[in-house]
């Protein structure tokens, strides 16, 4: 028994429908079981959908309801299509009722009405326990199955969505987490930097200031050393020079030197060299005199005692010294400059020459296309002229004395020019031989006044050196008291020598200095490296630290990642479903299922089964428990697949019947409504086995309403029971 | 059932229980939800 009121319009229309009063009136009544006609469009369908929405039937999330169904009673509710407002009561006991009612604003709820008064809105699980409405419609199983395929469908579609959206909120958040201050990276670089700085970097600048220490000790083990000599040397040499004072006194140094004999031996033997080469080049000269008597005898008659000073120069008896020698020479080419301008002049020598000229040019006129112009000149042939001339030439003196002289002034000059040196040396050799030779006991005490000067001209370096060490030794000994004692100085630089910081390098060179110096310079390199690794740390700590913090720890950004890859693992999953679903649904053939295909068909078959409520009631009657459907072979199987019913079976006879007596058979709960549309495509046989099993449920007074719904000619709704 | 048939998928990857129990949460948050859910757990 249901009280109901509603007003409907379709927007868009301005068509407004309300109950039909008849219907009100009918449904008020105590009946509960109705076969609902009229025709098409007259609110058939609508009656049962508001029903259904008013009791909430919209929020179920199983597939309960086939999608064509479910998708009508939601529609109820989008006001973009409809403005409806309803209330309906629904009797379930005596002074008990179910109220659902939505007002004009919209306001939509379900309240339970005990003995006239209402309680609070109640909730769609609340209802669910209380009542169950099957609402379904008479297809054959095969389209049943569709549906639940269809279903499913939408649904891995929506899930695909869902982990596309959670996937992409995952990505982003974990974008917005990369380049983050990472604190593990922080103290990881903190802590590499103090172990740099302990294990590395402080122990070898100790080393360092160490090694720099042991230099300065050697720099000063030098000064020591170096002074100690000093000390020691002047010490020497003052005591020496007391002794050579001593000795001295009262003599006179000997003049003169030693044995000089060796000098003047070796400057005999560059003299002679000179002589030598002097005696050839005379001889040149004299021989190039010889080529023309003429010269000869000129310069006989002009220079005879220079020539005769030259040729007797290194006679033994010779009294003529180099320069008279030069002079002479210089005399000779006056001379020789004299002569030549004379012969040149000289007619006999200038006939000569010219003739000797005439006959050179008619030997070139020989040649010439004119000989025979000029023999009709000469009244002879040109080479009888040519042998005239000879004839008449012969005997005249035939000398360029031009270049002869010129050749006999060099031959003068190369032979003087050397005297210069041989003059200075001979100077040399008469100085070395007036020299005084000493006798031994001389040669001794020369010897001794000689060490006595050079002591003397060593003594102020020395002292300069002493002064100079002893000033930095002043400066720089713990204990300088003894800075003028040498014995002292000698055992501090052999102290000095073994202290422990040193006394690896002072056995070597220089007191190992250089090893010091080159053990520093390895160090400072070595530290160089070390200190820009450190650098690098804090550059690297630095960058870090200027980087935002992050919105959560390192724990949270493995998780993200996690998460992303476990959505990105479900992602190709349902993509996968999605396609095997799109080939089934076409009629592809399957054999061997790959794991993903085997994963759905899983599922498929369970959610199937699970749609048949798990059993099955077969022709005869009976009821079967069925756990799965595969959708390779298209049979029902039993738990552990021990027996197997196949749809062509079930497919065949009254299987519609057979699926919605079995919907309202399995419902245990407190209340059943059952709304089933299109019951024309029914035969009557099948039609009244649901309909007995709808007044099995009346019997049992669970029924609250049935509305089995056809299409008729009528034109207004009629409500008959059955 | 199908989200279970995903669970069991990812716990035979050897995901955690907790770990994909949380995924499924996850799947129901919006950006900022996620977000603050992380924050808080930190």
């Amino acid at each position: 028994m249901i009280k109901i009121e509603y007003q409907l319009e379709q927007k868009g229309t301005f068509q407004k429908f309300s109950i039909d009063s008849n219907i009100d009136k009918k449904l008020s009544s105590e009946a509960k079981r109705f076969t609902l006609t009229g025709k098409n469009g007259k609110g058939k369908s609508f009656l049962m959908n508001l029903i259904a929405f008013g009791l909430l039937q919209e929020q179920r999330i199983d597939n309960w309801f086939i999608s064509s169904i479910s998708q009508k009673v939601a529609s109820l509710g989008d006001e973009n299509l409809y403005a409806l407002n309803y209330k309906f009561e629904l009797v379930i006991g005596e002074n008990e009722s179910i109220v659902s009612s939505k007002n004009d604003d919209g306001q939509r709820m379900v309240q339970f009405k005990k003995s006239g008064k209402l309680s609070a809105p109640v909730s769609f699980t609340v209802l669910d326990k209380l009542i169950d409405v099957i609402y379904d419609i008479p297809v054959d199983i095969d389209s049943r199955l569709e549906n639940v395929l269809s279903s499913v469908s939408v649904e891995i579609k929506d899930l695909e969505a869902e982990i596309r959206d959670s996937l992409d909120n995952l990505s982003n958040i974990r974008l917005s987490a990369t380049d983050v201050r990472d604190e593990t990276k922080i103290a990881q670089l903190v802590r590499q930097t103090e172990s740099l700085d302990s294990l590395e970097l402080l122990p070898k600048r100790e080393k360092l200031r160490e090694l720099m220490k042991a230099r300065t000790s050697i720099n000063l083990l030098t000064t020591v050393s170096n002074y100690a000599k000093c000390l020691g040397d002047l010490e020497r040499s003052v005591d020496e020079q007391s002794k050579l004072d001593k000795r001295l006194k009262g003599k006179t140094k000997p003049m003169g030197s030693g044995d000089n004999q060796a000098e003047i031996d070796s400057l005999m033997k560059e003299a002679s060299s000179i002589e030598r080469q002097f005696i050839k080049d005379r001889d040149v000269f004299y021989s190039a005199i010889d080529e023309s008597q003429i010269v000869k005898d000129k310069l006989s008659e002009l220079c005879p005692d220079e020539l005769e000073i030259i040729r007797g120069f290194l006679d033994p008896i010779a009294m003529h010294t180099e320069q008279d020698v030069i002079e002479s020479a210089r005399m000779l080419i006056s001379c020789n400059d004299k002569i030549k301008m004379d012969l040149l002049n000289d007619e006999t020598v200038k006939l000569a020459r010219n003739l000797d000229l005439i006959k050179t040019a008619l030997k070139v006129l020989v040649d010439n296309s004119e000989s025979a112009t000029m023999s009709v000149i000469f009244g002879k042939s040109i080479d009888e002229v040519i042998e005239a001339i000879e004839v008449k030439s012969r005997g005249f003196d035939k000398t360029d004395y031009n270049l002869f002289i010129r050749g006999l002034n060099e031959k003068i000059k190369n032979m003087s020019k050397p005297l210069n040196n041989l003059f200075r040396i001979n100077g040399k050799i008469e100085k070395a031989r007036k020299k005084t030779l000493l006798t031994e006991a001389d040669k001794k005490l020369l010897g001794l006044f000689e060490r006595r000067a050079q002591i003397k001209k060593e003594r102020p370096s020395l002292e300069r050196e002493v002064s100079k060490g002893r000033t930095i030794l002043l400066d720089n000994l713990e204990d300088a008291s003894f800075v003028d004692d040498y014995e002292k100085m000698v055992i501090l630089k052999s102290r000095m020598k073994s202290q422990s910081n040193i006394s690896k390098y002072t056995s070597f060179d220089k007191f190992g200095m250089d090893r010091v110096q080159k053990d520093i310079q390895d160090l400072k390199i070595n530290l160089a490296t070390l200190e820009e690794k450190r650098e690098d740390y804090q550059t690297l700590i630095q960058r870090e630290q200027t980087k935002p913090a992050a919105p959560f720890g390192k724990e949270k950004i493995d998780a993200i990642d996690k998460q992303i890859s476990m959505l990105s693992l479900l992602l190709i999953e349902v993509e996968n479903w999605n396609t095997t679903l799109v080939n089934y649904r076409k009629g592809k053939a399957f054999y061997e299922l790959n794991d993903s295909e085997q994963r759905l068909f899983d599922i498929l078959g369970q959610i199937i089964a699970n749609s048949f409520d798990g059993r099955l009631f077969l022709d005869d009657g009976k009821e079967v428990q069925v756990s799965n459907y595969n959708l390779l072979t298209k049979n029902f199987e039993t738990d552990g697949g021990s027996h197997f019913y196949s749809l062509e079976y079930l497919s065949t006879g009254i299987s519609s019947s057979n699926y919605l007596r079995q919907k309202i058979r399995q419902s245990k709960k407190q209340y059943v409504i059952v709304f089933i549309d299109e019951i024309g495509d029914m035969d009557s046989e099948s039609l009244g086995l649901v309909q007995k099993e709808i007044e099995k449920v009346d019997n049992e007074q669970r029924l609250l309403l049935s509305l089995l719904a056809t299409p008729s000619n009528n034109v207004n709704l009629n409500l008959k029971e059955f | 059932m199908i989200k279970n048939k995903l669970k069991e998928l990812l716990a035979s990857n050897e995901y955690e229980i907790e770990e994909i129990e949380e995924l499924f949460e996850n799947l129901k948050l919006n950006q900022t939800e996620i977000l603050n859910k992380l924050k808080s757990n930190d």
